[in-house]
């Protein structure tokens, strides 16, 4: 709802072209694999052999990105890959902006209601697997595989959307202990929901962004040699009617630098989709692919 | 959040005359004027600045830099008189503001975040009439109150469980008159929590919901919490007929101490509850509108001052170096309102039911918290947001 009222107030914006801005993090120049073994889509897009999505909570794109004193970890990868410099959520409050990720849907949330369930609805985890690829959700403080309460300790369903649909197999709602050491063996795509001390929800950036570092970032050094993916963005500014969020993206054949054209939620789902050839879920259908940050 | 676009957006909006001169550095100075101001990726209107004289005017900005970019006029104590929120790139909109003797900046805040500063903009004479700006306060200054104000909240709320089951107890062993007395406490307790009830979810309407809108007002099935307990200890009803509705609104309050954890308190919340609680106040409570048999809505609007307090207090170290003005204004009102309550209470601690208010102490009522809603009214302004302003 805020976003419309600010879009309304600014008027709609100009997709702009992929030109790299600005001053705070990166250098603004996008550098270029020079060699690379990855497969690519005829729109040039990577299939990497793994991404994992990090789902951080209710911080602005000004709150993180230049914010080096807090999320030292979060700006030294910013500067790794590409930086999303015009990333929106799509609502508030959580829940909906997970569903939106996922499945392409705020299924008319308004709150973070639990439990939602949505059964049998496309999403991407249900098209991955019906693809043949593999999916799974490691959320940070799951009591056991497959819990389905609402609350636990800091764990808090809201942010684990793959639970909201049956065609979901409850193996695949793991705990975050039961991320593996051997990135090899990484499903396809996997989110990672740190709890609600690590994801900047209830605890402060500066835990957030050393739980990050401290849990990801060698996946992030992997990721860069192993045609994978680290997706970190947000699910939600804290308020605003600009709802502008740091989107983050690393890894192999990820040209370095800032990029401005609009994405959302949509544009993300869209994109990984695009990579896997999985049919659009919900609003990512007719979602511009994000094509340009690329190496090839 | 309707209000900080209401403020956000005012501030553009301001009526200013047209067809005037440009002005330029170096040239004639006179007032109404317009100024065109260009912003791209690396500037932010003319580096070399403008020359006006006082009075209104009006910037005609177009953005040429990419994404949304948040233009702030701002003055030499570093004060934003007037702002565009956010301006997509290749569109324009006029800031319209008026502007006395002194010297000013543009601050263009590009969609990266990157800050873009103009050159000075020197205004010659006086006028009236100038806004009065806001300091500009970091988006996260208010994160340590948000943590403050949801950590007394959950403190609270094992204390309103208490009191539920006080009240639930006394139904279940039909001792009607014990239980109107703890009603009032518990629904008090409650009452108290206002800039919460968002982050309640589902559990407010549950536990405070009012009959009207309802299919069936009163007489409709499903409708519980405080005021469905109130209108049937108040009603008449046997105990057998209230003990459900004392059973769900105790199940209630255990649901929301197992959720709220992992509920948030939007930031933007605290800001609007300032004055949305005696808002609500003011039209359910002193109306008498809520009032479902007990009387007691004077009360329950001491209790909404005693939560705007809690609140006001919360926010106060903001306040005091954002406007300290209106937080001395914003207490001593909430004071006169909340000594003008007790006034009306007996010594036993019985309320005065508002139909029984007469009419000079109903206008002095209405008039002391009307005027102190005004005062509360600018906080959700002045606690906006304004990054790199």
């Amino acid at each position: 709802m805020r976003l419309s009222s600010r879009i309304g107030m600014a008027v709609t914006v100009a997709a702009a072209a992929a030109v790299a801005v600005g001053t705070l993090v990166a250098t603004g120049t996008h550098t270029h694999a020079t060699e690379s073994h990855v497969r690519l889509t005829a729109s040039t897009l990577p299939v990497p052999s793994h991404i994992v999505i990090v789902m951080e909570e209710n911080h602005s794109y000004s709150d993180i990105i230049g914010n080096t004193s807090q999320a030292p970890y979060m700006n030294q990868l910013a500067s790794q890959g590409a930086l999303m410099t015009d990333s929106y959520a799509i609502t508030h409050p959580s829940e909906p902006n997970y569903m939106a990720l996922f499945a392409g849907d705020t299924f008319g949330l308004s709150s973070d209601a639990c439990p939602v369930s949505e059964g049998t609805t496309a999403n991407l985890g249900s098209e991955l697997l019906a693809a043949g690829y593999t999916f799974a959700g490691y959320s940070e403080g799951l009591p056991s595989t497959g819990y389905t309460g609402c609350t636990k300790g800091e764990y808090a369903r809201k942010h684990s959307p793959w639970i909201n649909f049956s065609n979901i197999p409850t193996a695949d709602s793991l705990p975050f202990s039961a991320f593996p050491t051997n990135y090899a063996s990484l499903p396809t795509l996997s989110f990672v929901i740190p709890n609600l001390d690590d994801d900047m929800h209830d605890g402060t950036i500066a835990e957030a962004d050393t739980w990050l570092e401290n849990n990801m970032s060698a996946y992030a050094t992997w990721a860069q040699s192993n045609n994978s993916l680290l997706i970190v963005t947000w699910d939600e500014d804290d308020y605003t009617e600009g709802n502008q969020i740091p989107t983050i993206i690393v890894g192999q054949d990820v040209a370095v630098g800032q990029y401005s054209e609009l994405i959302n939620h949509y544009n993300i789902l869209a994109t990984i989709e695009a990579m896997y050839g999985l049919t659009a879920v919900g609003s990512s259908s007719g979602a511009s692919v994000i094509s340009d940050i690329w190496s090839s | 959040m309707r209000n900080l676009v209401t403020v956000a957006c005012a501030v553009v909006t301001v009526a200013i005359g047209t067809g005037a001169a440009l002005f330029v550095t170096s040239a004639a100075p006179a007032a109404g004027g317009t100024v065109p101001v260009s912003i791209t990726a690396s500037s932010c209107g003319a580096s070399a600045g403008w020359h006006l004289t006082a009075g209104a005017v009006t910037f005609d900005v177009t953005s040429r830099a990419p994404g949304f970019t948040s233009v702030y006029l701002v003055s030499a104590a570093g004060d934003v008189l007037a702002e565009l929120p956010s301006l997509g790139q290749g569109r324009a909109q006029p800031l319209s503001t008026a502007l006395t003797g002194g010297r000013y900046t543009l601050r263009c805040v590009l969609t990266d975040a990157t800050v873009r500063v103009s050159g000075p903009l020197q205004v010659a004479g006086t006028t009236g009439g100038t806004p009065v700006g806001y300091r500009p306060m970091p988006d996260l200054a208010i994160t340590g109150a948000v943590r403050a104000y949801t950590a007394w909240v959950a403190a609270k709320l094992p204390g309103l469980l208490t009191a539920c089951r006080r009240l639930d107890l006394d139904v279940a062993r039909g001792d009607l008159a014990a239980a109107r007395s703890d009603w009032l406490t518990a629904h008090l307790d409650y009452e108290r929590l206002g800039a919460a009830y968002n982050a309640f979810g589902d559990f407010d309407s549950e536990i405070d919901g009012m009959a009207g809108g309802l299919p069936e007002g009163t007489a409709t099935p499903g409708w519980t919490g405080f005021f469905a307990i109130e209108h049937a200890l108040w009603g008449g009803q046997q105990a057998s007929r209230v003990r459900p509705l004392t059973r769900e609104l105790v199940s209630a309050l255990v649901g929301l101490i197992a959720d709220f954890p992992s509920e948030e308190i939007d930031p933007g919340d605290l800001p609007l509850r300032t004055h949305e609680i005696l808002e609500n106040a003011l039209e359910f409570q002193l109306t008498g509108t809520a009032d479902y048999g007990s009387g007691s809505t004077l009360a329950t609007t001491y209790a909404n001052t005693q939560g705007t307090a809690e609140i006001l207090g919360t926010l106060a170290p903001l306040l005091r170096s954002l406007a300290p003005a209106v937080l001395s204004a914003a207490q001593r009102g909430l004071a006169t309102l909340q000594a003008g309550l007790l006034a009306e209470r007996a010594p036993d601690g019985h309320w005065t039911p508002v139909a029984e208010l007469s009419t000079a102490v109903r206008e002095r009522l209405d008039g002391t918290a009307g005027s102190l809603l005004e005062t509360l009214s600018q906080i959700p302004g002045i606690l906006t947001p304004r990054d790199g302003a």
